[in-house]
């Protein structure tokens, strides 16, 4: 599938800021699944953009601003063809728990089990695990995965700026509200309790009827299935991840991949953001 | 120069003056109450307090003499006490160990632990009196080292203008609450009720000899004025002090290589140079609140300036 | 407990006369009570010096120190204060052929623990060969993943080190910690041998001494070595946290006698991946920085995020290798207390030697083993926090009460990962003159370890003294001083 995305970011400060010092998660990798195509970054005030692949192999780019500004202007274009990825259910519920069991002595597969930032259990996540125990299924790690992935929509309400981007787990295990970013870090953590390598993706998501705000970035999990590979899931969306996600970081949660993050100067910290992401459905080339 | 050592020169600049400043404010006005059974002494407090630019607190017996000391001269929490000041220029002084010589900061440190651990009991005259006589000497000796040790670079230049700024600041300041207190006195001679007076306010600034020599014991507002604000001669005046400040800036901009934008600083200069050149005769006439207060605006407007040019530290904050 | 209680012949009341340290292993005196015949010299002066000449020459450093500002900063509940630090006349001796051990032995820690830091941030072999659990390393605080991949300059992780180093009560070498960190106290070093060489000029003519004050210089050319495209003659600069930080007289005073300036975060500004100086003539490229800030606080873009010290932009300019850092981000993985206890297999592994001296036996609660052998023998045992510092948080068995055990323990098994335990180890003593009186006090010692192309130990370094009687903590925050460490000529 074809994808045209536009994905524009403004600060606007409250008073003008002296300088600032911005790193951007805006790139996605361009890969046998995920090919990209016109990829196009532009900052105003314009300055010269530096870049470099993070330790999890995120591209990440960073500049600084030394002009005093009102606002700061991050706008991305660029097309994405999407390859759809032959899931073979049949082979990923052949993979046995244990199977599994020496993951964790395996360096590039420790960071997927441990528990991160936003990403550790609370007492709220292990009743929400004992809720859900008559609705999963273990019969192997993959019928597990699918099934927790199928509970979020009856147990949640998706609900827009229920939360926000700084929010640990425990808040939406209590409401039982959340976003798409809350929903990941929910299951991630279930997983890796269970000793399933998982990791947060940050991305878009083409949409004709699913929930996502319809004008931020989406989120959702992977997890790892040995001799498998990663298989994308979207508890938002009880999905499995095929052609409609166009990827653009991974990490062991938000904390890992923010789009943009920086520190700015000023004599007023106070301002506002907007952002404001498209995904077209664009004519095959 | 670092901006932030720029910042310490300037401030232990700044702040060794301020220290300086209040321990003579405090000397001659212990002097002046014990000497002319003075009875209204609170009052009297009260008109120091308000030239340093403090709002003693009411209901905290913050004129009781014994208070005043314990407040203003030895909390070291009270960023309005002489302790604190000689604890910034310590701390200042501590960061500029490279610039300033070991000797130099040894001697403010010593200044710290004297007036720290000097503690304040029953005033016994002579007892205070030795303690404000060793604070100057100690003070006497830091500026002296200062003038004899430090390279005569932009570094010294910011260490002047801290001082400057700071003298300008709190004569303007002294000169606006004393003329205010005594204004119909202007024109003629002193009342001999008030000799003690005039002589305390000459004596706070370090003048009352100087003034002895150009005037004799003739005192009168408008040549005391003379001498406070227009002297070209003598250091303690406000004219004095921008012409310091003039060349300490002329020094900054002659030893950088690509010099900031400093057309504002110029102006503001310019400003404060036009009111204390004019002379004690045209005072006499003006709106002598108005003038003094000009002098102070003034002055918190070109150090902002100096500020905003070659030392502000913005605040920084995250985002994401 | 009086058998090395002295009674000397002679009748004049020396101040040495009733000096007795237990059955503890005695830097200057044997299990005899005779004097060790490298102290000779200090002893025979000793001898012949009244209290009153001993008070004098004590004040007088007193007083040097506190003029000169020599201070350091506690913190107690959020409140902090200045305080000297404790200097102790007498020195202590250590002579040419045990120092020679212990040289190559902490060189060849330092050696190995720096390519165990280079193993770990690339291809991590260790952690493939099973040496070390993967786990061990990925839980610890300090391991910094942004380092993964990135290569530093001439792949030296350790500029400086301060390992520290203990003898028990036979008089055995071990080492009870590594600081890779920003490792601090030389200063204290420096300031100790100018008061050491005040008190007895005498001793100094008489003793070959060798000389530690050329440290400064030695710091300074390993710093140089690190400028970034062998640029010749680097801007080098002194990141400290401020004059705020408990060290910052040591960060002062290095930075002078470096002759480099002492910055803090506000001056530094990252403009296109370069690191500039802001002076009040505008900007100044910046090519070395020395930086006494821990990793948290380096980078807020980077790191903690809530940080003000730092310098936005930091970290990236020197990943792009356009400054370098000493040292680099990402060593305090290798001063893990619980990656300590794997230090002798590190050294096995990368250098086939075996270790020249010893680690303390230490027990990790995360073993179950381990943690059973804990629970049995918590009275013999020091339980420490692994990324602690300054002796804060440990517990010592043998003087606990039965609550603070039992608190401790269950922290033990809450975090298992945040703990070890070693056995209590009764430090060597050594004699301190403290209220007028010769007294016996425990010791430990930190060397210092410059790690540059030509790696070197600064010969001395810092003795630390458990002020408190019976105390085995020498931290100076607990209460601890300090005294000069005479390392003598062959």
């Amino acid at each position: 599938m074809h994808y045209a995305i536009s994905h524009e970011t403004v600060y606007q400060y409250h008073k003008p800021i002296k300088r600032c010092v911005m790193e951007l998660r805006m790139q996605p990798s361009d890969n046998h699944t995920q090919a990209i195509y016109g990829y196009h970054l532009d900052v105003s005030p314009a300055v010269p953009l530096f870049s470099y692949m993070d330790w999890l192999g995120n591209r990440v780019l960073h500049f600084n601003c030394r002009e005093e500004t009102n606002a700061l202007r991050i706008k991305v274009q660029f097309d994405a063809e999407i390859t759809e990825g032959l899931l073979d259910e049949s082979s990923l519920s052949r993979q046995s728990w244990s199977s599994f069991e020496s993951l964790k002595n395996s360096r590039d597969m420790i960071d997927w089990l441990l528990p991160s930032h936003y990403c550790s259990s609370v007492p709220e996540l292990v009743a929400f695990e004992r809720d859900i125990a008559g609705e999963t299924e273990a019969r192997s790690p993959w019928h597990y995965v699918r099934s927790v992935n199928q509970t979020f929509k009856k147990h949640f309400t998706y609900a827009p700026k229920s939360t926000n981007v700084h929010s640990g787990i425990q808040e939406a295990l209590v409401s039982r509200m959340g976003v798409c970013q809350d929903f990941s870090h929910i299951m991630i953590t279930l997983f890796r309790k269970k000793g399933i390598p998982a990791r947060y993706v940050s991305g878009y998501l083409f949409h004709n009827q699913d929930v996502s705000a319809p004008d931020a970035s989406h989120a959702w999990v992977e997890v790892y299935i040995p001799g498998q590979g990663w298989v994308g899931l979207d508890p938002t969306n009880d999905l499995v991840v095929q052609q409609r996600h166009i990827k653009i970081a991974i990490g062991r949660d938000y904390k890992d991949v923010p789009p943009s993050k920086g520190v700015f100067f000023g004599d007023d910290c106070q301002h506002d953001l907007s952002v404001a992401v498209s995904v077209q459905q664009a004519q095959n080339q | 120069m670092l901006c932030s050592l720029a910042d310490n020169l300037f401030w232990l600049g700044r702040y060794l003056k301020r220290a300086d400043h209040m321990i003579r404010l405090f000397e001659v006005n212990l002097e002046i109450m014990t000497n002319s059974n003075y009875h209204l002494t609170e009052y009297r407090w009260w008109l120091m307090l308000t030239s340093l630019g403090i709002v003693p607190q009411p209901n905290k017996s913050s004129t009781r003499e014994d208070e005043i000391f314990k407040l203003y001269l030895f909390d070291e929490k009270n960023y309005q006490s002489a302790l604190y000041c000689i604890a910034q220029a310590r701390m200042n002084a501590r960061q500029l160990r490279s610039i300033i010589s070991s000797e130099i900061f040894e001697r403010i440190n010593e200044l710290f632990l004297a007036v720290k651990s000097a503690t304040p009991q029953e005033d016994q005259d002579s007892r205070w009196h030795d303690f404000f006589k060793k604070t100057k000497s100690q003070l006497n000796l830091i500026q002296g080292s200062t003038q004899e040790v430090m390279l005569r670079d932009d570094g010294w230049a910011f260490l002047q203008l801290g001082k400057y700024l700071e003298h300008l600041g709190s004569v303007a300041s002294l000169l606006n609450v004393f003329f205010s207190d005594y204004q119909d006195q202007v024109g003629s001679q002193v009342k001999p009720s008030d000799y003690i007076e005039w002589v305390g306010l000459l004596k706070s600034v370090s003048a009352f000899e100087s003034y002895l020599k150009v005037h004799t014991n003739n005192l009168k507002p408008e040549l005391i004025v003379d001498l406070l604000v227009f002297s070209q001669v003598f250091p303690q005046s406000i004219r004095y002090s921008v012409d310091k400040i003039f060349s300490a800036l002329k020094k900054i901009k002659e030893c950088s290589k690509q010099p900031m934008q400093d057309q504002e600083i110029h102006e503001a200069l310019h400003g404060l140079e036009v009111v204390s050149k004019s002379g004690g005769e045209e005072f006499i006439h003006s709106n002598r609140g108005v003038y003094f207060n000009e002098i102070q605006r003034k002055c918190i407007h070109l150090n902002n300036l100096i500020y905003k040019t070659y030392i502000e530290f913005p605040n920084s904050y995250f985002v994401n | 407990m009086t058998r090395a209680s002295l009674s000397l012949i002679n009748d004049t009341p020396s101040i040495l006369h009733r000096y007795s340290f237990g059955d503890n292993f005695d830097e200057m005196f044997d299990h005899h009570a005779n004097p060790r015949e490298l102290f000779l010299g200090v002893y025979q002066l000793l001898n012949s010096l009244t209290k009153q000449q001993l008070n004098i020459r004590q004040k007088a450093s007193d007083l040097s120190f506190l003029n000169q500002g020599i201070t350091f900063t506690v913190y107690h509940n959020s409140e902090s204060s200045e305080h000297i630090f404790p200097y102790d006349l007498i020195p202590r001796l250590i002579d040419a052929q045990q120092w020679r051990i212990l040289e190559a032995g902490l060189i060849q820690r330092t050696l190995a623990l720096n390519l165990f830091l280079h193993d770990i941030y690339h291809e991590a072999h260790i952690l493939r060969d099973k040496v070390i659990p993967v786990e061990l390393v990925y839980t610890c605080k300090h391991f910094r993943r942004e380092m993964i991949g990135i290569n530093v300059p001439n792949k030296q992780y350790i500029t400086l080190a301060g390992i520290d180093i203990i003898r028990d009560h036979h008089g055995k070498w071990f080492v009870l910690e590594d600081n890779l960190r920003v490792p601090s106290g030389a200063s204290y070093v420096l300031s100790n041998r100018e008061a050491s060489q005040r008190a007895f000029p005498s001793l100094f003519n008489q003793y070959g001494i060798r000389s530690v004050n050329h440290y400064p210089q030695l710091l300074l050319n390993a710093l140089k070595e690190l400028a970034p495209h062998g640029k010749q003659d680097p801007m080098i600069v002194l990141l400290s946290p401020g004059a705020y930080n408990s060290a910052y007289y040591e960060h002062s005073f290095l930075g002078a006698q470096m002759g480099v300036p002492i910055v803090e975060g506000r001056d530094l500004i990252v403009h296109d991946n370069h690191v500039f100086l802001r002076t009040t003539q505008g900007l100044q490229p910046v090519d070395v920085i020395y930086r006494r800030l821990d990793d948290d606080f380096l980078d807020p873009l980077i790191f903690q995020s809530d940080s003000l010290l730092g310098v936005p932009g930091l970290f990236n300019a020197f990943q792009a290798g356009n400054v370098a850092l000493a040292n680099v981000p990402g060593t305090g993985v290798a001063d893990d207390k619980a990656i300590y206890s794997f230090v002798p297999a590190i050294i096995r592994y990368y250098l086939q030697q075996e270790p020249l001296i010893d680690n303390v036996t230490t027990y990790l609660p995360e073993n179950p083993e381990h943690l059973d052998f804990i629970k049995e023998n918590i009275d013999q045992l020091v339980i420490k926090p692994v990324g602690g510092a300054g002796g804060y948080g440990l517990l010592i068995g043998s003087q606990a009460s039965d609550t603070e055990k039992q608190v401790c323990l269950e922290q033990v098994i809450k975090n298992p990962r945040n703990y070890i335990a070693q056995p209590i180890i009764r430090l060597s003593t050594s004699p301190c003159y403290i209220d007028s009186r010769l007294v016996s006090r425990h010791v430990d010692l930190r060397p210092f370890v410059v790690f540059g192309k030509k790696p070197t130990v600064l010969p001395g370094g810092l003795t630390r003294v458990a002020l408190k009687e019976g105390s085995l903590v020498v931290n100076s925050s607990q209460g601890g001083g300090s005294k000069d460490t005479w390392v003598l000529t062959g």
